[in-house]
């Protein structure tokens, strides 16, 4: 039995999957019957693929923790294993608590149907009772924003009104155990404000959360512990920054490993905001400084420092270049200061970049994530404003 | 009946609103969109009636009386029948989307292609009543067992439909093979012919062929006007227990595994 207080455990869990080549997915009963009846035929050697190795994962009622790793590390198996949708190979897996895994938004919906039917059908796959569906109806309607078009079939939505309308229907079960795969950042700004609220009083209330993210940001952000998976096994866990620091500086040194070792950054990277340190959010029209200490070898090349911003997906936004004075003869250490003010960039998700250039040869030494929000009263644009207020006097 | 077989039967008793929802849906899926919308639940069989009539009633000269009305009679249940077990073959794998992306019961979808085709021919009755009624046929009390028939048939159909579409995820090639062997299967049963209309010696091609029987008692109660062999319904009610059972031990022992593969 496990203890009172924890709600998701997966014990020492294995997932093998059998690795299919695609003519071998659709046998055929021939070859089946050949092969399994009369042992005759060649037969295929089977391979095994391994999701997950012997992981363990305890998360106690009301935690949050996320999961990070590189496409086809085991995490969205992770989750689908503790959704109940697939079973682990060996290990257990317990899971207390009304679930709902929120992987796919939308997931059943029928696009001739009006979205008003598909609420219903999408609560009833998600466990809702009729009534259940009907008290929450007006307010899954209201959230998802969708007016007049909730009386439209659904292949007439746009993608973020779909997504909308899924996330909504989700948040709704008031589930004791939420799984997510990836879906913090739901539709336009508005709304993924919205759903960020919703999360945060989802939480409050003592939601158990795991989810899986590419956003160190969100990870960051929302989790009380990380996990980092790297193919199937958990390399490290622990509070998030800390997961996300040696997450990020083993992508980027596995990165640049064919580049040359000369400019070393000793420690880490450091993101500050206005006067705070270490955090990973910033206002968008603040500041932003990023510091680190780095360490030059001895050489006779022109060697060029670079920081660039670069975007969620990786798209460099800004980058800027500054020389290091290097010796000749020995090794030097230097602490580099990169304040931008005012951050002028759109909310979102970006990543703080630090590199060098010697030649024509460039390395990557170092990232972080980082997030901007927006801090305005309402509208849709941010003009730059002063606002004075003046005693008036008749 | 073995423990296996009654928690899945449990299973779809607790997801009874989500079936009821699914099979409200594919009936009115099935001709959203189109101008004539619900009455194409008349007019296609009607329509495959019309053509059966003329090749077999007038081209062919088949001599049955109110030939028309006995195509229909028959044509209606056989399509359910083969609808429900053809679509059923591929119902699980047609929403892989669902079955990898939350923690539905699988076995309820091809529970939901039986019940939807049960409810079309339901709801296609009411042109066999009015068939009946241009040829004045007679109809009485046979038609009491006109439930009774149907629950047969629905027993059948899902025993049939839940095999085949587990089966069907391991072996895509099935849902091709059952839609040729319903074609097949449709000229074996007295549809568009008479048992008696056959020689003697291939008689006992539908004395053995369940489907047969199942037809047949529809032609009892509307055409013959007469009560349904019951020992056949029995004996068919009996088999299909049976191949129940063993679908369901067959679901069990696989499901877990159509998240992966479906």
């Amino acid at each position: 039995m496990m203890d009172q207080d924890v709600s998701i455990e997966i014990a020492n869990v294995t997932k093998e999957f059998k690795s299919f080549r695609v003519r071998a997915a659709h046998t055929t009963l021939k070859s089946q019957f050949l092969r399994s009846v009369l042992g005759k035929g060649e037969t295929l050697p089977e391979r095994k693929l391994t999701a997950l190795h012997e992981v363990d994962l305890v998360v106690r009622n009301g935690m949050s923790v996320g999961c990070i790793g590189a496409n086809g590390s085991g995490k969205s198996t992770l989750l689908k294993i503790a959704a109940g949708i697939y079973r682990p190979t060996t290990g257990r897996v317990t899971v207390r608590g009304k679930v709902a895994s929120l992987l796919d938004l939308g997931a059943g919906f029928h696009p001739e149907f009006s979205g008003r039917e598909n609420i219903t059908l999408n609560g009833l796959i998600l466990g809702l009772s009729r009534q259940e569906i009907r008290r929450r109806f007006d307010e899954i309607v209201d959230f998802s924003e969708l007016g007049g078009f909730i009386d439209a079939p659904v292949r007439t939505y746009s993608s973020g009104m779909v997504v909308r309308l899924g996330f909504a229907i989700a948040i709704s079960v008031d589930a004791e155990v939420l799984l997510i795969d990836e879906i913090l950042s739901v539709g336009d700004e508005h709304f993924a404000r919205k759903c960020e609220k919703k999360m945060a009083e989802t939480r409050q209330k003592g939601t158990t959360i795991l989810l899986v993210t590419h956003s160190l940001g969100t990870l960051e952000k929302w989790c009380d512990e990380a996990i980092w998976l790297d193919a199937g096994r958990v390399v490290f866990r622990g509070i998030p920054r800390e997961v996300v620091a040696r997450y990020t500086n083993a992508v980027t040194s596995a990165e640049s490993r064919s580049g040359a070792s000369d400019v070393a950054i000793d420690g880490d990277l450091s993101l500050r905001g206005e006067g705070d340190e270490g955090t990973a959010v910033f206002l968008r029209g603040g500041a932003i400084e990023g510091v680190a200490r780095v360490n030059v070898a001895a050489g006779g090349e022109r060697r060029f420092l670079l920081a660039s911003i670069l975007s969620g997906s990786g798209i460099p936004l800004f980058e800027a270049e500054s020389e290091l004075p290097s010796k000749r003869e020995e090794s030097s250490a230097f602490e580099t200061r990169l304040r931008i003010a005012p951050l002028d960039i759109e909310s979102g998700e970006y990543r703080f970049q630090l590199g060098f250039r010697a030649g024509d040869k460039h390395k990557v030494l170092v990232q972080r994530g980082f997030r901007v929000i927006e801090q305005r009263d309402g509208g849709v644009s941010n003009l730059r404003h002063t606002w004075t207020l003046t005693p008036h006097r008749p | 009946m073995s423990a296996d077989v009654l928690r899945n039967i449990k299973e779809l008793l607790t997801y009874r609103a989500l079936v009821s929802t699914l099979v409200t849906r594919e009936l009115n899926a099935r001709y959203r969109g189109s101008v004539l919308g619900f009455f194409w639940t008349f007019l296609n069989p009607l329509l495959l009636t019309l053509v059966y009539s003329f090749v077999f009633d007038v081209a062919m000269r088949s001599n049955l009386s109110n030939y028309t009305y006995y195509v229909i009679a028959g044509l209606l249940p056989w399509l359910a029948f083969s609808g429900a077990v053809g679509s059923g073959c591929v119902s699980i794998c047609d929403r892989r989307d669902l079955l990898s992306k939350t923690r539905l019961p699988a076995q309820i979808l091809p529970l939901v292609t039986v019940l939807s085709n049960t409810a079309n021919y339901l709801f296609g009755l009411p042109i066999l009543f009015a068939f009946a009624l241009i040829v004045q046929a007679p109809l009485g009390w046979p038609l009491l067992s006109l439930p009774l028939v149907v629950a047969v048939q629905i027993v059948v159909s899902h025993a049939l439909a839940l095999f085949l579409a587990s089966a069907n995820v391991f072996f895509r090639d099935l849902q091709h093979i059952i839609g040729n062997l319903l074609t097949l299967l449709f000229f074996l049963c007295p549809v568009v012919y008479q048992i008696r209309a056959v020689p003697k010696e291939y008689q006992f091609l539908f004395e053995w062929n369940p489907f047969a029987h199942m037809i047949g008692a529809y032609h009892d109660i509307f055409y013959y006007d007469r009560w349904p062999n019951f020992a056949a319904l029995g004996a068919l009610l009996g088999g299909a227990a049976i191949v129940l059972w063993l679908s369901n031990r067959y679901y069990d022992s696989r499901h877990e595994a159509f998240a992966e593969l479906a």
